[in-house]
């Protein structure tokens, strides 16, 4: 196949596999901290003699920390950190000087970066699904599905701006940082959206972070009912147009300034 | 616009920003960085023919790089106009990147982790050259440069010089017609410069490449056409060879071989370039080789050998670097 981008792909994948266990032993060190966080929900639980909080039982909430994290894991884009550092070690240009698309180049790097994790993701989610028992519809993993590709085409663009960004700081680490930090609140992989006091979880409903974690990982294991499924859809749609706009005009703006390192 | 002519500059001009810290003392002050408008690229116009290789020289901040990422449409120029065969670098960056071949020193195309040839087959994909092609340029290629033992270990075991000419490859597999190479030489041994600058000859002969590179080494320029010298972001010379050697003049370099040095005054005939134990090198205008006196020195018994030649070109540029200081 002579398709360019195909051919970065395969390439990419190729050199990331050099990579590979240092990628696996830090996916574990982070998957650490959520089991802990089972244990933490699991004595609030039994501790309190809850059966159920903000809709969640207990079996629900594990199965929402091990399946979120899974979740939120593969959902980072990591094009912030691609763009910055192409901008800040003057890689940009090794791309630049090719027939392609620099943009997709991204793209498709953020890309072969997530295809590796797609694996350990998959069977994490069906080894949960099986082993608590849940039973989920065709309905809804196929809603999964449309969900996660929606809320990885929302955080690629996102991220993608906070990396052109890098353009005005040289670096976009600190920004890089914040926006993960966030995105991990708001999108439910610290605790599920509807655990906030009701004043801040209906400002969470509205915004797209709630794609990258809450909404994918509820509606498989059956917290959102299927009436709402367009609902969420269409939000998300609806975010990831509005976000490509911005985006697409930023890029625009921001092309035209790159100067890499050294004259 | 002229036939022969494949790359045009006219009038470019390219500022940046740079923030540089406060000389002032004090505590707070050295925290604090001022914005400063550095100009790159100053009005610079030139023309490159179709089918030269162009040495484009200068200090190091010199705004070669930058001149250069302009030609390739990496940089956007603040002013002016740049033409590549027939197509705009900024405009039609895609379009243009088909047909021309980079080799960026610090940033090469290679990819650490994999042996070269996985990037050749990843250009091979890039460009779409046919199979047939790919293969019969590769090899050649790779007998040229003595790649053999090397294009199939992995990029991170190889030397300087082997990934630079793994890079030479890369970017000359789709046959450009235009290639940049941004010091093409640096780190790579003897054997393997001569390898590199008889491809870059050879390409240009059976293929009509035009090559513009940019370095230091004198030596590079050897096989150079043509020669733009820029300083500050402005050109300072553009010319041949021939012509960059008569830039002082036609001054011509004496050495003298004596037995005793220290008897002949040497400041009368010239300026001292050189001396050490029984040589000295000294530059003469040319109507001192028919001043008697300095013939006479030159026959006298203290001087057993003398020998005239023109200045050697990195005696011309140094001088030429140094003439810009003094400007400053």
């Amino acid at each position: 196949m002579n398709n360019p981008y195909i051919a970065f792909f395969k390439i990419s994948i190729k050199d990331n596999i050099a990579y590979f266990k240092d990628y696996l032993i830090s996916t574990i060190g982070r998957l650490l901290t959520y089991i802990l966080m089972i244990f933490v929900w699991n004595i609030i639980y039994l501790g309190g003699h809850l059966s159920e909080i903000g809709g969640f039982s207990l079996m629900q909430i594990d199965a929402y920390f091990v399946i979120g994290s899974a979740v939120f894991l593969i959902i980072d884009s990591m094009n912030d950190r691609i763009l910055s550092d192409d901008i800040k070690t003057g890689n940009i240009a090794k791309s630049l000087i090719k027939p392609v698309n620099y943009v997709y180049m991204v793209f498709v790097e953020s890309l072969a970066d997530n295809v590796l994790v797609l694996p350990p993701v998959i069977i994490t989610i069906m080894f949960v699904l099986y082993y608590l028992g849940i039973s989920t519809s065709m309905l809804s993993i196929v809603t999964f599905m449309i969900i996660m590709l929606i809320g990885y085409a929302i955080i690629n663009v996102i991220q993608f701006i906070i990396g052109s960004l890098a353009i005005y700081t040289t670096s976009a680490f600190g920004m890089s940082i914040l926006f993960m930090n966030v995105a991990s609140i708001f999108s439910g992989a610290v605790m599920p959206l509807t655990f906030f006091p009701s004043y801040i979880s209906n400002i969470t409903l509205l915004l797209p972070f709630q794609m990258f974690t809450y909404v994918p990982t509820s509606i498989l294991i059956g917290i959102i009912p299927s009436s709402a499924y367009l609902y969420y859809i269409l939000l998300g749609l609806l975010w990831l147009f509005a976000l490509s706009i911005l985006g697409y005009f930023l890029w625009n703006h921001v092309k035209k300034k790159i100067s890499s390192v050294g004259g | 616009m002229n036939n022969d002519i494949v790359i045009k500059v006219d009038r470019v001009m390219k500022k940046y920003k740079v923030s540089e810290s406060n000389s002032k003392k004090g505590l707070f002050n050295s925290f604090k960085r001022k914005k400063v408008i550095k100009v790159a690229v100053r009005n610079i116009s030139l023309n490159i023919k179709k089918g030269s290789i162009v040495a484009l020289l200068g200090k190091n901040g010199s705004g070669k790089s930058t001149l250069i990422k302009m030609m390739t449409g990496i940089l956007y120029p603040d002013k002016g106009r740049i033409i590549v065969d027939e197509l705009s670098p900024y405009n039609d960056r895609k379009k243009l990147a088909l047909k021309m071949g980079v080799v960026l020193g610090a940033h090469g195309q290679l990819y650490w982790n994999l042996p070269a040839i996985d990037t050749f087959n990843f250009m091979k994909s890039m460009y779409k050259i046919p199979e047939k092609e790919f293969e019969k340029r590769l090899k050649l290629y790779i007998k040229m440069l003595s790649l053999k033992d090397v294009y199939k270990k992995p990029v991170r075991t190889l030397s300087l010089g082997e990934q630079m000419k793994c890079n030479f490859v890369a970017s000359m597999l789709h046959n450009p017609k235009i290639v940049f190479l941004d010091e093409p030489t640096i780190g790579v041994d003897l054997p393997s410069k001569f390898a590199l600058k008889e491809a870059i000859s050879i390409a240009r002969e059976k293929l009509g490449t035009t090559f513009l590179l940019t370095t230091h080494i004198v030596e590079d320029i050897e096989i150079a056409d043509h020669v733009i010298v820029i300083n500050k972001g402005r050109k300072e010379f553009d010319g041949t060879k021939k012509e960059l050697e008569r830039i002082f003049g036609d001054n011509r370099v004496v050495e003298i071989y004596s037995t005793n040095l220290r008897q002949i005054n040497f400041k009368r005939y010239g300026r001292i370039m050189q001396k050490t134990g029984d040589m000295a090198k000294i530059e003469v205008k040319p109507s001192m080789l028919k001043n008697k006196e300095f013939l006479k020195m030159l026959n006298s018994r203290h001087v057993f050998d003398y020998r005239v030649s023109e200045p050697h070109l990195s005696y011309v540029l140094s001088k030429l670097y140094k003439s810009f200081d003094k400007k400053k």
